[in-house]
């Protein structure tokens, strides 16, 4: 197994290379993502197993001695994001498929969707900072694409500010990247935390402070946040489904690592502001629009917030937490795009002034939303509830009850502006039109709904095996963390 | 995107293109080459290939660009291809991902010679940024044809925007 890990971002990238050589037949490129993003997911699995079981996995690439090598790592934290995230990708790959769109059709779509799952795992993957960055800009070059596809006129005025606001976070992230490298004289990602505690406050404050700027961008926290709510919902369906679930999440997952292993303890304030601010700003936005897509765009901000206070909070029982909410989040706001995405491909629309009674129509699809709705609300028997009940028994522990208050207060203005999707777009009487009866839709855009649905079911019904891979994940985490802090409550 | 009327050619400029165009494609193989262990590499010699095709379609319009051999999509694939071999090769002789082989040589004539796999990798790079190069100019030809053609056809344009 030299190849090992190499493999995650290889063999997407083979797919690439082979469906631009493919690019003049639609099906075979097709065949080609399909049968990548299916090996790339299973041995994911896999590897998740292997890494649970008998330990994390290294592999070094190019023969380079350690401190210069393309180091891949997959401890828990990683191969579980890397599993989430091919699910996902797998899962939205055969909805567009099913979709058929007009983007869909280019093709450019296929090799561009594959470069993301290879940038998406290479991030998780990745074992120095600067990998991180280069899959960074990967999963950056390939989601450029995507968001732009169709170019139609508001895809390119939004996605010029997308193109324009990450090209300044590479920047940033690369000046970070070099600074780091400046004064620890190393990128490796285990090394890392034990060079950085070893620095002067103010200098790991600055590189800190300059990597949270980078990542945070990338997560749209609070104020970086302005471009996504503008840009997602420009996209196609799947599309802004794919990047809702994942793209952010990359970031958070970024900010996971560097705030936990390398600078623990510090920013402590900063960030649990940061995290009341985003949750804030995101709802008060969702429950101003009147589009779905807007809606929902807005909600990941908002939801961005409750890991960032958890990171914020730290110690084991918080970064359980997110982990936890990480994975409870990513199916539930994919699965409410993809639904968002069966509505729009019927009526045309996702404006909720010019939806109404869905509900009469299609009561699977009434029920297929509510579920994923009602769990980001955070809803008793949804994962949802599990989610923010981490987070917030962690604040109560570590006596923040502000940051508690403003979790809850934003839980029901969730709900709020998510009912304010059901009353204006399901129900009510239906529209009069000649269109009666079910949403016309491909069967397989339902199919992959439901899977996803009922992932974050499942995620709720296994709530007890997940948290305990989740504590598992952050007591991997917490060791370095330790050492000053012992123990991670103050 | 505006249309550039044939009247406007330049003949000085289409001579001195041509006359440059194999001078450019061997310093591109040169940069290419020299990229080891020198500035230059794949990616340079790939984007100087890139300003033959533009200077080509300075000179000759978006014909220059239009009538290519082959796709410039595929050859973006054929060069990520040929790079990601390069890596993956030495998996199937036990060694790591992307690590180089190198061979010394002793050529006839040209004395000792140091072989890398990896040129290979440049190589690929090379030609995948030949390739992207070229996709752009297409795309730009095709924008600046249909831009031309909605000047005869002005109905047709408006019906796009809807």
């Amino acid at each position: 197994m030299t190849g090992g890990l190499a493999l995650f971002v290889a063999a997407p990238l083979a797919g690439t290379a082979l469906c631009f050589v493919a690019a003049r037949s639609r099906t075979l490129q097709r065949s080609v993502a399909l049968v990548v993003a299916v090996g790339v997911t299973v041995a994911s699995i896999a590897l998740l197993v292997h890494v649970d079981t008998v330990g994390p996995v290294t592999t070094s690439m190019g023969g380079w001695p350690d401190a210069i090598s393309i180091t891949f790592v997959a401890d828990r934290l990683g191969a579980l994001m890397l599993v989430i995230g091919n699910v996902m990708m797998l899962a939205v790959l055969v909805y567009a498929i099913g979709q058929g769109s007009r983007d869909e059709q280019s093709p450019w779509y296929a090799p561009a969707y594959l470069a993301l799952i290879a940038g998406v795992s290479g991030a998780f993957l990745a074992g120095d900072l600067f990998n991180l960055f280069v899959c960074f800009e990967i999963l950056l070059m390939a989601s450029y694409v995507l968001l732009t596809l169709e170019g139609s006129d508001d895809q390119i005025r939004s996605g010029t500010t997308y193109v324009v606001l990450n090209v300044v976070e590479s920047l940033v992230l690369v000046t970070g990247v070099a600074l780091v490298f400046a004064t620890t004289g190393t990128l490796s990602m285990a090394e890392l935390p034990e060079r950085l505690a070893a620095l002067p406050d103010g200098v790991a404050l600055g590189l800190s402070l300059l990597l949270l700027v980078a990542f945070g961008l990338k997560a749209a926290v609070f104020p970086l946040f302005s471009w996504l709510p503008d840009s997602y919902p420009a996209a196609p369906s799947p599309v802004s489904a794919v990047f809702a679930g994942l793209l952010t999440k990359v970031g958070v997952y970024a900010i996971l690592r560097t705030q936990t292993q390398w600078f623990p303890d510090s920013n402590r304030t900063l960030l649990l502001v940061v995290a009341a601010a985003t949750m804030v700003v995101g709802v008060v936005g969702a429950i101003a629009q009147a589009d779905v897509k807007r809606i929902l765009s807005f909600h990941i901000v908002s939801q961005i917030g409750y890991m960032i206070a958890g990171i914020a909070l730290g110690g084991v029982a918080a970064v359980a937490a997110v982990v936890f909410y990480v994975v409870h989040h990513i199916p539930v706001k994919t699965s409410l795009f993809l639904v968002d995405g069966i509505v729009e491909q019927d009526e045309g629309t996702s404006a909720l002034d010019r939806l109404s009674g869905l509900a009469r129509r299609s009561g699977l699809l009434a029920v297929l939303f509510l579920v994923p709705a009602l769990s980001l609300a955070g809803l008793p028997p949804f994962s949802g509830f599990i989610g923010k009940l981490g987070v917030v028994t962690v604040g109560l522990d570590q006596g923040e009850w502000w940051i508690v208050a403003v979790a809850l207060v934003v839980s029901i203005l969730t709900l709020v502006s998510m009912m304010k999707i059901w009353t204006g777009a399901f129900w009510g009487a239906a529209p009069d039109t000649d269109r009666d009866g079910v949403l016309r839709h491909h069967p397989l855009m339902a199919a992959v709904t439901w899977f996803v649905v009922a992932l974050t079911l499942a995620v709720a019904l296994f709530a007890g095996p997940i948290y305990g891979f989740a504590e598992r994940t952050a007591a991997d985490l917490e060791p370095v963390a330790a050492t000053p802090s012992g123990g991670g409550a103050p | 995107m505006s249309a550039r009327p044939a009247t406007t050619r330049s003949t000085i400029l289409s001579l001195t293109v041509s006359g440059l165009t194999p001078v450019l494609l061997l310093v591109a193989v040169f940069v290419t080459f020299r990229g080891h262990n020198a500035p230059g590499g794949g990616f340079a010699g790939g984007l100087i290939v890139g300003i033959v095709l533009v200077l080509r379609y300075l000179t000759d319009g978006t014909d220059a660009v239009r009538r290519l051999p082959v796709d410039p999509i595929v050859v973006i694939g054929c060069g990520l291809l040929l790079a990601l071999a390069t890596g993956a090769v030495p998996l199937l002789f036990g060694a790591s991902f992307l690590e180089s082989a190198i061979w010394k040589l002793d050529l006839p004539l040209v004395g000792p010679v140091k072989v890398v796999s990896s040129a290979l990798f440049d190589l690929g790079v090379f030609v995948l940024v030949t390739g992207v190069v070229a996709a752009i100019l297409v795309a730009l030809a095709e924008a600046d044809d249909e831009a031309r053609r909605g000047e005869v056809g002005a109905a047709d344009a408006e019906g796009d925007d809807r």
